[in-house]
């Protein structure tokens, strides 16, 4: 026994002595060494605090998140959403309106015609944007807490930042709060996610907020830029801004003791309104729309007016005030535009929205509907044109009498579309009569240059001048009735178009009817018709979201006349619950956000 | 095979070097030995005495053998005295008996079972299968051979109890199968099991021939993996290759001749019915949109359609027929050699292997190929020195080349094309021309020719050099070895392309006499051309030390200490760093009197994935066996020979958290948060300074925590055999319990307006049981083995930080991993009098505008609504939970025969929208053959059957309530399979021994030969529709006929 003991104490010191060989060995190849090869990371957030130039990229990527576009699929394509939900769907929201109806069935407007609107589609279906707002929140918080940082930036650069960032938040928040009603208030960079468990606020407290923001961003951004920086935030946008959510805060879908449909907890309404209708919330809108009419000049930005092209013949239709107005990169009537996209040509973001397929495009465009062409007054008396429902032989004759503006926004049969396609035809038979349900193309928004293969830069107002004069006068006439300045903001812009007055003598309603009509018009294809029937509450009107959209089928008896019939493209449905969005399924379970009522 | 080897000389190289390294070796190796003969007589029995027709009986280390007479007699010449018969029949064990001065022989075979003498292949090394406590399974490779697949993996399914072999695609050269090991661990990791051949990690084992290998082990559970650590936990594959024998040179050549055919392909409408439904469907969906219903197709085209009085302009096309062929066309040719001396044993194999795909090549435009061609020309070479008594050496080289051509799309867009293409949109090729009747697209061809062709080439080059020292002298029993491993990839892709505007096509014009003429829309033009390459490289080395020993009489014991690091070098790994592991791996085994077995496995891992500090983990596993039927007490019987239980418990790891791991972002997600400069806004004025502000980006969070998923088994096994060893029966019963899985916390609202990075959150169990049985018996000269395997295995999500639900049947934790949920559907909405009900349930989409043909789906929660609050969990998943294999080897006299049955249960599918609704997508698409038993008024008035609901456009607004998730397109996907069946017959004996061979055996194989299951016509189970724009390449079916011959 003692033997083989010693033999294994033997064998165990050998065997001790090998594995301490084996170990060193093997430990020579430096085990750290042979694992820590992993990359340095060459930027952190501190980096971007230390130059200006590092902070100025940060403000160049506040605006590629925080930016509006009027065409929806841009914010998808920009910006991958954080959460991975992105929208594939194509079109502007305009065919959801009675302004068009799209030339396919694919554009998501579709959904919203057939009221197939649920929580879980939302996102894809005209929010494509709604987690990259937060996205662009948390950006502009990060520079409002470490812009002071920047050791080579002086104070009126910082100010400037923090005028942007407070603008780009309150631009962000004002998108939610059009869209759904009361939102969770971000004012901070959030460091853990607990901190993400914000309940939805009041609508007055976000309205609070937004203001507070734009208010602030007044006080620091410049009234100008030098040309190379154009496209940044300035005070006169920070007006605009400002000017467009009290007229928002004090129309009848928010400034209301009831809302259209009760939250399943009527403690809850107060997200979605009021809680109480005040007239002098018209007041502060007025006023704030006088602010952008009255700062404008500083800013250099005023009203497109050639008087000899307030009605422009056909042949020089390009040079129209309000075509011009519309398509002008940079033009003078502009306060802000969208700026994030390269030039593009019709098959690119974001004309491959617009331009139509028998155009030569692939994608789907807009065609206008007899609804919408109906708005147009005889540009002679002012006077609503009549439109037999029987349909007439005088097709032309009623469309050379409309409102100057119908030429350069409708691309109505015998018009130009552009150099490529100098003569539209949309009757039976003609070469753009395929899917053009409207009996007329939209040419709103499609620049010249498309044509024959052109590139060009969508360089797209999110604010021009225009819609404050029609901010002003719709909310003065609320506040007070048609008061003179009321009239005058409508008729400076019914002037540059070759438009006479409107009537003197109009009642508050008459009036109301008027300014809206003017909107419908002056604001046309440019995601303002959508927002505002859903603020006036009118959505649910026959031929506005819900019943029957008409359009008009074209037969050309001679070469210079054309019969009309209008007919019916479709039979459209509205629920109520559709005067707000429904927040996204997703989001809604993670269990802080309180759904918006008819969507539960 | 020279012919081909010479006729791609010009292209490749390296694969020529081979071939002719290949030959050069042959000549090397074989040796030539003098000779003085004895002959011997006898006569070969089983163990209840009777004789044995047909026994190989073959001289040991030699070519020369015979096989034994109807009665089990055979007379055979040796070289000497000291020559060794070597006895082998299928069911039996092999036996050796030395000639000696004998002059008759007789020979008793026992049952194969002899569990003393197995060896079992276990991490790093070997075990006696009697004293192993580790669950595994393994096949022997000769019954890959007998499979005419073109892979390895897909030879496996059915075979192993605890593997899950699926393959899903036909397409030649990437038709490999998904394996997965005791089903799925882990809902977001990798679930990968890790594979090594010859002990060496490899990234693709599939190119391998069949004829190389020797032996394929999975190793299961804790005891067995916890060596591989932190890359153990999804399971083990070992492949081993076949090593030389000392004796002379055996030479054998196969050569196999298949024919492919698809198993299953879809029928469409015809031209007729496609126009009629179409119109149906545009009715149909205008109640929804509201629009006015304007048919597509008036009442003379439905004419035309229906008489095929005008083939150009209203054609009726069956795309199938068009663009893939009935059949087409595979080989295979091995050649081996095998022998050795006492200083040095080779085994050599070259490989050929061809297969054609089932594309047509129209001819449409010179020099285009687009049908699939796939060649793989396989070369290893295995070497053993003895160098001396204690120092031995292996040097092992193989190389695999693979050249795959054919057209440039994805096959599986080209499936889809085809798929998608409706009868009307073109009437095809007419003399010659392509003829595109609308300008919307739609044709499959145009699209082929567009993207071109291409031609692959990759090269595998492996080399693995081995010493073992037996350290006896210094200590008894103990010894050591080294390995180094180098293994590299490269691969070169041409592709030859045609810009988008210039496929030609002509339309047809009619002229006024009625003649047709086709009119160019393009002019053609030349394919452009381009070049792109890949390469990886492997780097791995391993140093043991290996002790086994006898202690007394009683006492078995053993260990192991091994270090192995490996480097792997990519340029697709995130930021271009090599990825690299290292382990440290000790085992201790012990046994006493073959009785009670311990065994403790443990591995110490690093990986660079994880922060310092974090990336070494310790993965112990321990294990116990009894071997009762060795107790003193237990009864000697026939009945139950051998009776022992095994449990193993441990830790293993899964470091690839995420898929694509090393070449996603997600790599180093331990660093800090990372910025970019990236994107950025545009200012200043258009035409003038209008430029970009480059712009800088928040990255996703980090993680600096960042670790493995650690998955804790248990598993309980029970190995029986039973009359005389004729039958076994192996139960294994498992648990694993998997945590810290990397997922995405789904909880945090968008409001935080950053990525949040994965955390290891996630938690799931898998569990389950398998058995396998095996039964070898024969009446009078018919030899039969019958194997049947079973296992089963459910996992469950325990946690994954999930959104609160309103019911509870909606939460996905609790769920198995993949759980389909929908709703439960209750037929069809047939009258407008069950749509107007006012007791209906209101539907949550389509503005609840439902109408006759509509499905009925249950109100689950009674709210009064149905929506996405009642989707419940129905079915399974798409990974089945059971999986059985059954086999069945006949052999009598010469001829041979065996089947092999597979099939899997509690396993879903969900059909893509393009197998249930007809004209989805744009253009539009095609409608199925069997979507005419959609609902019409008309069919329902006739009382005829109903599948389908109503037809409906499948674009936006078109009937969303029909194809939402629901029972009623997610369903069973359970199958049986004829998997493989083969008949064969050996040649052998002394005639063909005079014309010098040994043996000759014909066969005639197929694989995927019958298939049962409840799915609609075309679509195989194992390779479900899976994304909306792709179709699988479907399977095929091999019909093989070979010859073997040995000399």
């Amino acid at each position: 026994m003692s033997i083989f003991k010693a033999r294994f104490m033997k064998n165990f010191i050998k065997i001790s002595v090998l594995i301490s060989i084996f170990l060193a060995g093997v430990s020579c190849s430096k085990l750290e060494d042979f694992l820590d090869k992993a990359p340095g990371v060459d930027v952190t957030e501190d980096n971007i605090f230390t130059s200006r130039q590092n902070a100025e990229s940060y403000v160049s990527t506040l605006y590629q998140y925080g930016m509006v576009s009027i065409f929806p699929n841009r914010d998808a394509a920009v910006i991958s959403s954080p959460t991975g939900a992105s929208s594939s769907l194509a079109g502007t929201l305009s065919g959801a309106t009675d302004e068009s109806e799209n030339e396919a069935n694919f554009p998501f407007a579709q959904q919203w015609n057939s009221a197939s609107i649920i929580p879980g589609n939302i996102i894809g279906n005209e929010d494509s944007k709604y987690h990259g707002r937060w996205k662009a929140i948390r950006n502009a918080n990060i520079l409002l807490e470490r812009i002071d940082e920047v050791p080579d930036a002086d104070d009126t650069y910082k100010a400037q930042v923090k005028g942007e960032a407070q603008f780009i938040r309150a631009l962000s928040n004002f998108e939610t709060l059009k869209r759904y009603g009361g939102f969770p208030i971000v004012n901070k960079r959030f460091v853990t996610v607990e901190e993400a468990k914000v309940p939805r606020a009041s609508l007055e407290e976000c309205i609070n907020f937004i203001i507070k923001d734009c208010d602030d961003a007044v006080a620091n951004l410049p009234a100008s830029y030098p040309p190379t920086l154009r496209g940044r935030a300035t005070k006169l946008a920070a007006l605009a801004l400002k000017s467009r959510t009290l007229l928002y805060a004090a129309s009848p879908l928010f400034n209301t003791g009831t809302p259209f449909i009760s939250m399943a907890n009527a403690a809850d309404n107060k997200l979605i309104c009021y809680g109480n209708a005040d007239n002098n919330r018209w007041k502060l809108a007025a006023d704030a729309a006088r602010a952008v009419l009255d700062a404008a000049p500083a800013a250099g930005v005023a009203l497109i007016d050639v008087p000899a092209n307030r009605d422009p013949a056909i042949a020089t239709v390009a040079q129209g005030n309000y075509r011009v107005a519309w398509e002008r990169q940079d033009n003078a009537e502009i306060i802000i535009a969208d700026k994030t996209y390269p030039a593009s040509s019709r098959f690119g973001f974001p004309w491959y929205h617009l331009y139509p397929v028998p155009m030569g495009s692939f994608w789907v465009s807009n065609t206008a509907t007899l609804n919408f062409v109906r708005k147009y007054e005889k540009k002679a008396d002012g006077l609503p044109q009549t439109w037999n429902p029987e349909g007439g032989d005088d097709l032309v004759a009623k469309y050379n009498e409309l409102d100057p503006r119908f030429k350069q926004t409708v691309g109505y049969n015998g018009a130009r579309f552009n150099a490529e396609h100098p003569i539209i035809e949309t009757f039976a038979g003609g070469k753009h009569e395929k899917n053009c349900f409207g009996g007329a193309w939209v040419v709103k928004h499609i620049p010249e240059g498309l044509a024959n293969g052109g590139s060009v830069v969508p360089s797209i107002a999110l604010y021009r001048l225009n819609e404050f004069y029609l901010n002003y006068a719709e909310a003065i006439n609320e506040f007070q009735g048609p008061t003179p300045e009321a009239y005058a903001a409508v008729n400076t812009i019914r002037t540059r178009s070759g438009m006479p007055d409107l009537p003197p003598g109009l009642s508050k309603d008459e009036f109301r009817i008027r300014v809206r009509n003017e909107r419908d018009i002056e604001l046309a294809f440019e995601d303002h018709r959508f927002w505002d029937i859903r603020r006036w509450l009118i959505a649910e009107e026959e031929g506005v979201m819900k019943g029957a959209i008409q359009g008009i089928k074209i037969t050309k008896l001679t070469a210079t006349t054309f019969r009309y019939v209008p007919y019916v493209i479709e039979t459209r449905s509205f629920n109520k619950q559709m005067y707000l969005h429904p927040f996204d399924l997703t989001e809604v379970l993670k269990g802080n956000l309180i759904q918006n009522p008819g969507w539960e | 095979m020279k012919h081909h080897l010479l006729g791609n000389a010009s292209k490749n190289l390296t694969s020529t070097f081979h071939a002719f390294a290949c030959f050069a070796m042959l000549f090397l190796f074989i040796p030539f030995q003098a000779k003085t003969q004895v002959t011997v007589t006898g006569n070969v029995a089983n163990e209840k005495g009777e004789p044995l027709g047909y026994v190989t009986v073959l001289e040991k280390g030699t070519g020369n053998g015979t096989p034994t007479d109807d009665q089990g007699n055979f007379r055979l010449t040796v070289a000497s005295s000291q020559s060794v018969l070597l006895f082998s029949f299928v069911g039996y064990a092999d036996l050796e008996i030395p000639v000696g001065t004998q002059t008759n022989i007789r020979a008793v075979l026992s049952s194969a079972v002899n569990e003393l003498d197995d060896v079992v292949i276990v991490g790093y090394g070997t075990q006696k299968k009697l004293t192993n406590t580790g669950a595994q399974a393994s096949m022997a490779g000769k019954l890959l051979v007998e499979s005419p697949a073109a892979n390895i993996s897909n030879s496996l399914v059915g075979r192993l109890p605890g593997l899950f072999a699926s393959q899903a695609s036909g397409e030649p050269g990437n038709d490999q199968s998904t394996l997965r090991i005791r089903g799925v661990g882990t809902f977001n990791g990798s679930q990968e099991p890790l594979v090594l051949v010859d002990g060496i990690q490899v990234d693709n084992y599939n190119n391998l021939d069949p004829n190389e290998i020797e032996n394929i082990t999975i190793l299961k559970d804790a005891s067995s993996t916890a060596v591989y650590g932190i890359r153990g936990a999804n399971g083990v594959l070992l492949i081993t290759t076949k090593r030389g024998k000392a004796g002379p040179a055996r030479v054998s050549y196969t050569f196999n001749q298949a024919t492919n055919t698809f198993t299953d392909l879809r029928a469409q409408m015809n031209s007729y019915d496609y126009a009629n439904s179409f119109n149906q469907a545009l009715k149909n969906d205008a109640y929804i949109s509201g629009a006015n219903y304007t048919p597509r197709y008036s009442q003379a085209d439905l004419d035309k359609y229906k008489s095929g009085e005008d083939p150009i302009f209203f054609p009726s096309v069956n795309w199938y027929d068009v663009m893939l062929k009935k059949t087409s066309a595979q080989q295979q040719h091995n050649l081996s050699v095998n022998g050795g001396t006492d200083k040095v044993r080779y085994a050599i194999s070259t490989g050929y292997f061809n297969q054609e795909g089932l594309f047509n090549n129209t001819n449409l435009s010179p020099g285009y190929d687009a049908n699939i061609r796939f060649k793989r020309f396989n070369f290893r070479s295995n070497l053993n020195f003895n160098i001396s008594k204690r120092f031995k050496a292996a040097l092992d080289v193989s190389s695999q080349n693979e050249f795959r051509t054919g057209n440039a799309l994805n096959t599986q867009t080209v499936i889809d094309n085809i798929a998608r293409a409706n009868p009307t949109v073109s009437p095809g090729i007419v003399d010659g021309k392509l003829i595109q009747l609308s300008t919307a697209g739609g044709n499959p061809l145009g699209s082929l020719y567009q993207a071109g062709y291409q031609r692959e080439f990759r090269n595998f080059l492996n080399g693995s050099f081995r010493l073992d020292y037996d350290l006896e002298d210094f200590v008894k029993g103990l010894s050591t070895h080294a390995i180094v491993s180098y293994q590299n990839f490269n691969s070169q892709r041409f592709l030859n392309s045609k810009p988008t505007s210039t496929v030609i096509n002509y339309i047809p014009l009619r002229n006024t006499d009625g003649s047709v003429v086709f009119l160019p829309q393009t002019d053609d033009a030349a394919y452009s051309f381009s070049e792109s390459i890949g390469k990886n490289r492997r780097v791995t080395a391993e140093l043991a030390l290996d002790y086994r020993r006898k202690i007394g009489k009683n006492h078995n014991v053993s260990a192991l200490l091994l270090y192995n690091q490996l480097k792997s070098i990519d340029p697709n790994y995130t930021f271009l760093v090599p990825n690299g592991y290292q382990s440290y791996v000790g085992r201790a085994t012990y046994d006493f009197q073959g009785r009670y077995l311990a065994e403790i496995n443990i591995a110490y891992n690093g990986t660079e994935n994880f922060a310092p500090g974090n990336r070494f983990g310790l993965f112990p596993a321990y294990s116990l066996g009894w071997v009762a039927s060795e107790e003193s007490f237990f009864p000697k019987n026939d009945f139950l020979t051998l009776l022992k239980f095994r449990g193993s418990y441990g830790e293993v790891g899964n470091d690839q958290i995420g898929s694509g791991f090393l070449t996603s972002n997600n790599r180093f997600l331990y660093r800090p948060t990372a910025w970019t400069f990236t994107g950025g806004s545009r200012f200043g004025e258009v035409g003038s300074s209008y430029n970009v502000l480059a712009g800088s980006r928040e990255g996703r969070g980090s993680n600096a925590d960042l670790t493995w998923e650690r998955a804790v088994k248990t598993n309980l096994g029970i190995e029986m055999t039973f009359w005389k060893k004729n039958i076994t029966l192996n139960v294994d019963l498992f648990e694993e319990t998997r945590d810290n899985i990397l997922a995405n916390p789904q909880t945090v609202s968008s409001v935080i307006g950053v990525a949040i990075p994965p955390q290891n959150l996630g938690k799931m169990q898998n569990r389950g049981y398998e058995f396998d049985f095996t039964l070898n018996n024969n009446i009078g000269a018919l030899n039969y083995q019958i194997k049947a395997n079973y296992s089963f295995a459910r996992n469950e999500i325990l946690f994954q930080d999930e959104v609160n639900r309103a019911y509870p049947y909606q939460f996905r934790t609790g769920n198995r991993f993949g759980q389909y949920f929908g709703l439960i559907n209750e037929g069809f909405f047939n009258t407008w009098d069950e749509v107007n009900d006012a007791s209906r349930p209101v539907y949550g989409w389509q503005n609840n505008k439902i109408q006759p043909g509509d499905i009925r789906y249950k109100d689950v929660n009674g709210d009064g609504k149905v929506n996405f609050d009642d989707e419940v969990p129905i079915g399974f998943s798409q990974v089945p939970e059971k999986t059985f294999g059954l086999s069945m080897v006949l052999q009598f006299k010469g001829f041979s025969a065996s089947v092999l049955f597979q099939g899997v249960d509690n396993v879903s599918v969900n059909y893509t929208r393009r197998y249930t609704q007809a004209f989805y997508d744009a253009n539009p698409a095609s409608a199925v053959e069997y979507l005419i038993n959609s609902w019409t008024p008309e069919r329902y008035a006739a009382g005829l059957p109903i599948v389908f609901p109503r037809f409906s456009l499948g674009t936006n607004g078109g009937a969303p309530n029909n194809y939402q998730s629901s029972d009623f397109f997610t369903v069973d996907a359970s199958y049986i399979r004829l998997k493989n069946a083969e008949l064969g017959y050996t040649f052998s004996g002394s005639r063909l021994k005079k014309v010098g061979f040994s043996s000759i055996r014909v066969f005639v194989n197929g694989n995927n030969l019958v298939t049962w299951s409840n799915l609609f016509p075309g679509v195989d189970p194992e390779s479900p529709p899976t994304a909306t724009n792709f179709e699988p390449y479907p399977l095929v079916r091999t019909i093989n006929t070979g010859i073997n011959v040995n000399f």
